[in-house]
């Protein structure tokens, strides 16, 4: 008995010690992965290719450094436009980031969110991106997003045909990842192409392009295109979505879309009034208070010169 | 019996360090998925917008932050320095709102002119009650959530771009989201401050780091003249 109680009494110092400095030691690592971030960042700047994660002083954090370095490449694929790939590319294959983010991710591992985020952002080379073909089926949501993500980075053109396969209805957040995705913008044919498809992810994908301005089609042609998209009779969603497009094209006035509030949703009806337009098209669908809400919104409501 | 009480307590122990290990564990992942997340959103304008609302203290801790709007309560009657400080700072110039002196109740509007801030409101009136307060501000933003900032604290850089991955990740429309980590923050629906029920609706809780940092005070007011 008194063996057991000496062990309980250790294992509970233990426990507690533990639990003591987890939150510190945690909260170190996390700034030592910021660190670490910004000096890879520099570096590849600097550099090139020809950067390696450096452990240092930090060798028994080698999986931080990884990791860092790993994260500052996606931040540099996101952030550059008409960048070589190449030597991104070379860099995850030289230090084989991707086959050991993949290796964690099959695991259960507890940063498996974060890690499935960060795969989905690497360029990744045609051979990780047959890997990540498995994970088309998965019951998990993240996975799946992570093989879209993935085949739009890896591919060029052909979006309308690899939305077919995706069952499932691709939230805001997602469809704004996957126009960042498709960065080099997308070309007037495959628009129409994902008019023509009239899928609900392919018109609400169309509206969040044109909202980004990413759709290479000209400024006069936008209302056309949303015309088109309102043809296909969309989702209450995408009908939101194009209002939003609607506003930022700037040609809202002129478009006479049959767009009413129910569609817009206040959210949309204050987005108008943040453009600088009048809420006198809104005014016959607004109730009493909506009416004076927004009356007393667009004459308040000034951006600083 | 003594031995049984020795017993009941260490497992009683053990069970308090494990539950914090679990949540520094929890919190880590968390924090560290939505680091990686916040590298794949742009700041493009399409996701959530945010209005920042402080109480009698200068915004100096939201400058840094860039698209949303920044309101500024102030009593001018109580303090009257830091108002006159204000408006001569941003170049304010006051917003009437014809034929609605009333309903406003003593309630004055300034706008700035100044570019330093994309849009900034001085609001100038003697409520301060939270919740009034809050209802009021929103019916004077555009923004999509009203975010109050406590005096002496400072808004994370970067903490807008997780709440907005967060939020249009889910296709459920949050009311609010609390985050009880560090300095508790309440993050508020204009919809729903503007809805005449305010009836309860879905909460996001933030389990993961803090939203705020808490910054040292200017000592004077000559030093806010600096910023």
């Amino acid at each position: 008995m008194m063996i057991t109680l000496m062990l309980l009494a250790a294992a509970t110092l233990v426990l507690l010690f533990v639990g003591w400095r987890l939150p510190v030691w945690l909260e170190r690592r996390m700034v030592l992965s910021r660190r670490l971030f910004e000096l890879y960042l520099y570096r590849i700047l600097r550099r090139g290719e020809d950067v390696e994660p450096i452990y240092g002083r930090y060798f028994l954090c080698r999986k931080v450094a990884r990791r860092a370095l790993a994260m500052s490449v996606a931040y540099l694929e996101r952030l550059l436009v008409n960048l070589d790939k190449r030597e991104l590319r070379r860099i995850i294959v030289r230090w084989g980031l991707d086959r050991e983010i993949l290796h964690d991710i099959g695991d259960v591992g507890w940063c498996c969110g974060a890690m499935e985020s960060l795969i989905a952002l690497l360029p990744l080379s045609q051979k990780g991106v047959r890997e990540l073909s498995r994970y088309r089926s998965s019951r998990f949501r993240g996975r799946r997003r992570v093989w879209l993500l993935a085949t739009v980075r890896g591919r060029r053109g052909g979006v309308a045909k690899l939305l077919e396969r995706v069952d499932w209805r691709l939230s805001r957040y997602e469809l704004r990842e996957l126009a960042a995705a498709i960065k080099g913008g997308i070309s007037k044919r495959e628009t129409l192409s994902l008019i023509e498809s009239g899928r609900e992810n392919c018109l609400a994908l169309v509206a969040v392009l044109l909202m980004q301005k990413s759709s290479l089609i000209g400024d006069g042609e936008v209302v056309g295109a949303l015309k088109m998209v309102n043809g296909k009779e969309p989702s209450a969603r995408c009908r939101r979505l194009l209002c939003e497009a609607l506003v930022r094209s700037e040609s809202f006035g002129e478009s006479k879309l049959d767009f009413s509030v129910a569609d817009m949703g206040l959210r949309g009806v204050r987005l108008a009034v943040r453009s600088g337009y009048s809420i006198g098209p809104f005014r016959g669908s607004l109730t009493q208070w909506q009416l004076h809400y927004f009356e007393r919104l667009s004459a308040t409501f000034k951006i600083a010169l | 019996m003594l031995q049984c009480g020795l017993i009941v307590a260490f497992v009683a122990l053990m069970a308090f360090a494990v539950k914090r290990i679990v949540v520094a564990v929890g919190s880590y992942a968390e924090l560290r998925r939505a680091e990686v997340r916040s590298l794949g959103v742009d700041d493009d304008g399409l996701g959530e917008r945010f209005a920042v609302m402080v109480v009698d203290c200068e915004p100096a801790a939201t400058l840094f932050v860039c698209r949303c709007e920044v309101v500024v309560v102030v009593n001018s009657a109580a303090d009257k320095e830091f108002f006159a400080l204000m408006v001569e700072r941003f170049s304010a110039v006051e917003v009437r709102v014809v034929g609605e002196e009333e309903v406003l109740d003593g309630v004055r509007l300034y706008r700035a002119r100044s570019g330093e801030l994309e849009s900034l409101l001085i609001v100038d009136c003697k409520e301060r009650e939270r919740g009034r307060l809050s209802r009021m501000v929103a019916l004077f933003t555009t923004a999509d959530w009203l975010v109050e900032i406590p005096c002496g604290c400072s808004l994370i850089s970067g903490a807008f771009k997780l709440i907005d991955s967060l939020v249009g990740e889910s296709d459920c429309e949050y009311t609010s989201i609390h985050s009880l980590k560090g300095v508790p923050a309440r993050i508020y629906s204009v919809d729903w401050l503007l809805s005449a029920d305010r009836a309860a609706g879905r909460v996001l809780e933030l389990n993961f780091g803090l939203l705020y940092r808490v910054t040292p005070k200017p000592k004077s007011l000559n030093e806010i003249k600096g910023w």
